[in-house]
């Protein structure tokens, strides 16, 4: 009977993911068995090239985030600052701004090559690429780490002061030991962002650098190789699941020494501010320059920037007019986060009969997988299981709004997660001895303890369906463009005035649902 | 309390996604007939075409449903994968390379126009002699520059070779060949004036293919289209005056602004005038649900209704041949006068040789820029990712 109510809780949850995230994957891997592909054709030259590419840039990302991310962590954790709160919320920011914002941003700033010191530096290069990912990045791994040093206990300072151990050996005996774990998912999430990147490496590599992403959207969607493109989608998705069970691995045996006394911040301001704000403005300049682009088209000529959104003489461009472009990303958005909510609901609903660790453990990486299958490798494995249906291109909508679900589906439901998995035991046992329903578990336990998770959740999967670019670029067709699919189409012009408005609104998205989150009382970034 | 919350949240999401969804319409499609097309045709400065066959046939408005597409080969991939239930009822954009793909995929079905005595001799033949497609218009591959920007050109003197030198190199901007109909017309012209040796093609002039583009990849700037290209061509802060495109061209400015700052370039080797003519056809999708609405759709717009608004909104020659050309074309080099390459490269060697070689120039174009030395950087780099832990753990050994 347990058993039952078990399976029974879970159908909403198990089913949706079934048939929108595993039902199309298993069909890509029918296709490859039954196509008769040979894995030869991974030999090719460019191929094995182009995956050097993906991991060098990769780990290089990851390393020049921890580099700057993480004394800027460090900072945050020890420092005295007036006013932290403000600096924290300006370096998290980055994390939830659509890449193409930062995209327009960083080309706006270097043009097409800018001269360092005698060096010539472009946008369009492997360095390009690297350093917008760094930028993209510094902020995980900053939060990341700040949370772990708050966590850091004091008492083994203070034990090791006294046996005369020197600050140098303090901190690599104790304070990096206590990072460790969470440092090493943050650099596991940081790697899986830069090899997964599309937008990034499709509009500044030009095509001389690929990541597997961008390879199977070229083999798939513009040289029409299928064949290739269903190869390199399963090569893929296996690198992506090894790297999520060693992060669920690494997740799991966490350690915080949560009792004892924490540390109190001692370092000066003056030390602590100027490389803050550093951090700060090299991660928020993309973001700045926009605005200030859009501001400046309003303030020199404000009938022009407004009758650019308002006018259809981009329509035949965009696909639909500059004003539709708006309300289908308010459109996706918003459903999103509806969907979001009763998916939350009924996985919570199936959580609430659910105890053991073992199957908690099964459900962490049964919501979790979603995050190793990328965009680009789900919206493939759309068109090759329902591509055949007449409904699939006259709803597309509906199949890019499921992208955009199953996108916020791994981070709100880790964000629920590990909100539920602080709900006290006793509470769930004396409401089992009180033969207390599941509805009346969710109604009187779980959902007051998890009210503001739930919204959370909810304004983060608005925010990340905004941003979304690479599923809608690929599946979308003209009336259903959105603002990202917009400023990618615009990329080439530079002095158009449009992206920049486009870009500014989706930053104003971004600011109002961040600002919700910490309302809401903030999030943890090591999702 | 706590359901009333989450009732009245979900609904405040619920009716703030409908405000939208209201205005744009989220219902299935009513058209009559479905057209497929690559963005820019007949879009500057814009002729109507889905609204005036609405007019011509006395259709509802929103009859006609026109899908737009970057460029043509997303055209045939989108109609592929539809194929064994097609939404398209027409193609518009396959030009006479991309038909060979479209062939293959079998999504196109024969259809003789009523109107093809009209049409200028051998177009059909050119483009596709079992008529699966219907050519509407054509042109000349041809670079297009700024004039002030590079004012010691000689059109009449120039050769493919002057691209190399450092003046132009820099100054070029072409389309990615697998992506862009101008920039795979801009890559066949260069096959058929050196040639390629490996399959004993000859070309104008003695050489090799390879070795242009060896040479070219490390300053020529690729972009994927030719909207991203014209761009960057007026982006002044790129500092590129070349780019790729038509010999009509020049014609645009000169029609719309009186301006007369481009001009077209093409190469005269061995004292002739080179250049890749690309003919652009409309087709009839293969099973699909409106047939016959399609096929006068087809007859429509290869008459002179449509054909007459050729040369001033697609800035291509109509198919035809009757049309007259307007006078502001009087400084646009003449198709009668250029050599087409596209003789010495024939519908059965582009159908044997194409996919090798634009995988071929695929690798020269990543290698040529990034030298292959750079791939043992790469693995230099993680062999000492590899052995720095070993390296560590040794010295702390030694320590």
């Amino acid at each position: 009977m347990q058993r039952f109510k078990f399976k029974l809780n879970f159908i909403p949850v198990t089913l949706f993911l079934g048939i929108f995230f595993y039902l199309p994957l298993l069909f890509l891997i029918y296709q490859i068995i039954i196509s008769d592909v040979s894995i030869k054709l991974l030999q090719h030259p460019l191929i094995v090239r182009f995956l050097l590419f993906s991991f060098t840039q990769s780990i290089l990302t990851v390393i020049l985030s921890c580099l700057f991310g993480v004394p800027t962590g460090y900072l945050l954790a020890r420092s005295k600052i007036v006013g932290l709160k403000f600096f924290k919320a300006l370096i998290t920011i980055p994390f939830i701004f659509p890449p193409l914002i930062l995209l327009l941003g960083f080309v706006v700033l270097f043009r097409t090559e800018f001269i360092i010191m005698g060096f010539t530096f472009s946008p369009f290069s492997f360095w390009g690429i690297v350093i917008a990912h760094v930028i993209y990045n510094i902020s995980v791994v900053s939060r990341i780490s700040e949370s772990s040093f708050i966590q850091e206990s004091k008492d083994y300072h203070d034990l090791a002061e006294t046996l005369g151990i020197s600050k140098i050996q303090r901190f690599t005996t104790i304070t990096i030991p206590h990072i460790k774990s969470s440092l090493l998912s943050a650099m596991i999430l940081v790697f899986l962002y830069s090899f997964n990147s599309f937008a990034i490496v499709l509009l500044l590599g030009q095509f001389r650098y690929q990541t597997i992403e961008v390879m199977i959207f070229t083999q798939s969607k513009l040289q029409l190789n299928t064949e290739l493109a269903a190869l390199l989608a399963i090569l893929q998705l296996s690198i992506n699941f090894t790297i999520l069970l060693l992060y669920t691995k690494v997740t799991t045996y966490q350690l915080f020494d949560t009792q004892g006394e924490k540390f109190k911040p001692y370092i000066s301001p003056y030390k602590a501010i100027p490389y803050i704000i550093f951090i700060i403005l090299i991660t928020n300049f993309p973001m700045f320059i926009v605005i200030y682009k859009a501001l400046m088209g309003l303030v020199l000529d404000p009938q022009i920037s407004l009758l650019s959104i308002f006018n259809d003489n981009y329509e035949r461009y965009l696909g639909t007019t500059p004003i539709r472009v708006v309300k289908n990303t308010v459109f996706f958005g918003l459903l999103t986060s509806c969907i979001i909510l009763l998916f939350s609901l009924s996985l919570l609903l199936g959580l609430s009969n659910l105890t053991s660790n073992r199957s908690m453990k099964f459900f962490d990486i049964y919501l979790l997988l979603p995050l190793g299958s990328s965009s680009i490798v789900l919206s493939y494995s759309y068109v090759v299981a329902f591509g055949s249906y007449s409904a699939f291109g006259e709803y597309i909508w509906i199949f890019i709004l499921i992208l955009h679900v199953l996108s916020a589906v791994p981070f709100t439901m880790k964000i629920l997660i590990s909100s539920w998995k602080r709900i006290p035991i006793n509470l769930m046992i004396m409401s089992e001895t009180l033969q207390a329903s599941q509805l009346q578990k969710l109604r009187f336990i779980i959902f007051p303890m998890l009210k503001s998770s739930i919204l959370i959740a909810m304004v983060f999967s608005f925010a990340i369906s905004i941003g979304e670019f690479g599923a809608t670029y690929y599946l979308v067709r003209g009336e259903w463009t959105t603002l990202s699919v917009s400023i990618g189409k615009f990329f080439a012009s530079r002095n158009n005035l449009l992206p920049h408005i486009y870009a500014s609104i989706l930053s104003i998205f971004a600011i109002i649902s961040f600002i919700l989150i910490e309302k809401l009382g903030g999030m943890e970034l090591n999702v | 309390m706590e359901n009333r919350f989450l009732l009245s949240c979900l609904t405040l999401m619920l009716v703030l996604a409908m405000i939208p969804s209201i205005s744009i319409g989220v219902e299935g499609s009513t058209a009559q007939l479905t057209i497929y097309t690559y963005d820019s045709l007949l879009a500057d400065p814009g002729y109507q075409f889905d609204r005036q066959f609405e007019t011509y046939q006395g259709l509802p408005y929103g009859s006609v449903e026109v899908v737009l597409f970057e460029d043509a080969a997303s055209i045939i991939i989108q109609a592929s994968a539809e194929k064994s239930n097609p939404i398209a009822d027409v193609l518009i954009g396959i030009d006479n390379i991309l038909i060979e793909k479209a062939r293959n995929q079998d999504i196109l079905q024969p259809y003789v126009s009523t109107q093809l005595n009209y049409l200028e001799d051998g177009l059909v033949q050119e483009l596709a002699s079992d008529n699966l497609l219907t050519p509407y218009d054509y042109g000349i591959i041809s670079l297009w520059y700024l004039n002030d920007r590079l004012p010691s050109i000689n059109p009449g003197s120039f050769v493919l070779e002057d691209l190399l030198t450092e003046e132009l190199s820099n100054q070029i901007i072409i389309q990615n060949p697998l992506l862009s109909s101008p920039g795979l017309g801009f890559f066949l012209w260069t096959i058929g004036i050196y040639g390629d040796p490996e399959i004993d093609l000859d070309g104008v002039i003695d050489g090799n293919w390879r070795e242009f583009w060896d040479m070219a990849a490390e300053n020529f700037h690729l972009t994927s289209s030719w909207g991203e290209a014209f761009e960057l061509l007026y982006t002044e802060e790129s500092g590129k005056s070349i780019m790729v495109s038509y010999t009509t061209s020049p014609a645009y400015g000169a029609c719309l602004y009186d301006d007369y700052s481009t001009s077209a370039l093409l190469s005269n080797e061995q004292g002739n005038t080179w250049g890749w003519k690309q003919i652009e056809g409309l087709g009839l999708v293969k099973n699909s649900d409106n047939q016959d609405l399609a096929k006068e759709f087809i007859d429509w717009f290869v008459s002179e209704e449509v054909q007459n608004e050729i040369y001033m909104n697609q800035w291509m020659y109509p198919s035809r041949s009757n049309i007259q050309q307007p006078s502001c074309y009087s400084d646009v080099i003449q198709p009668n006068t250029i050599y087409p390459l596209n003789t010495r490269i024939t519908t059965d060697i582009l159908e044997s040789n194409l996919d090798n070689w634009l995988s071929e120039w695929e690798i020269v174009w990543v290698e040529g820029y990034d030298p292959a030395f750079l791939n043992f950087n790469y693995l230099l780099f993680f062999s000492v990712l590899l052995i720095l832990p070993i390296i560590r753990r040794n010295i702390k050994k030694v320590i």
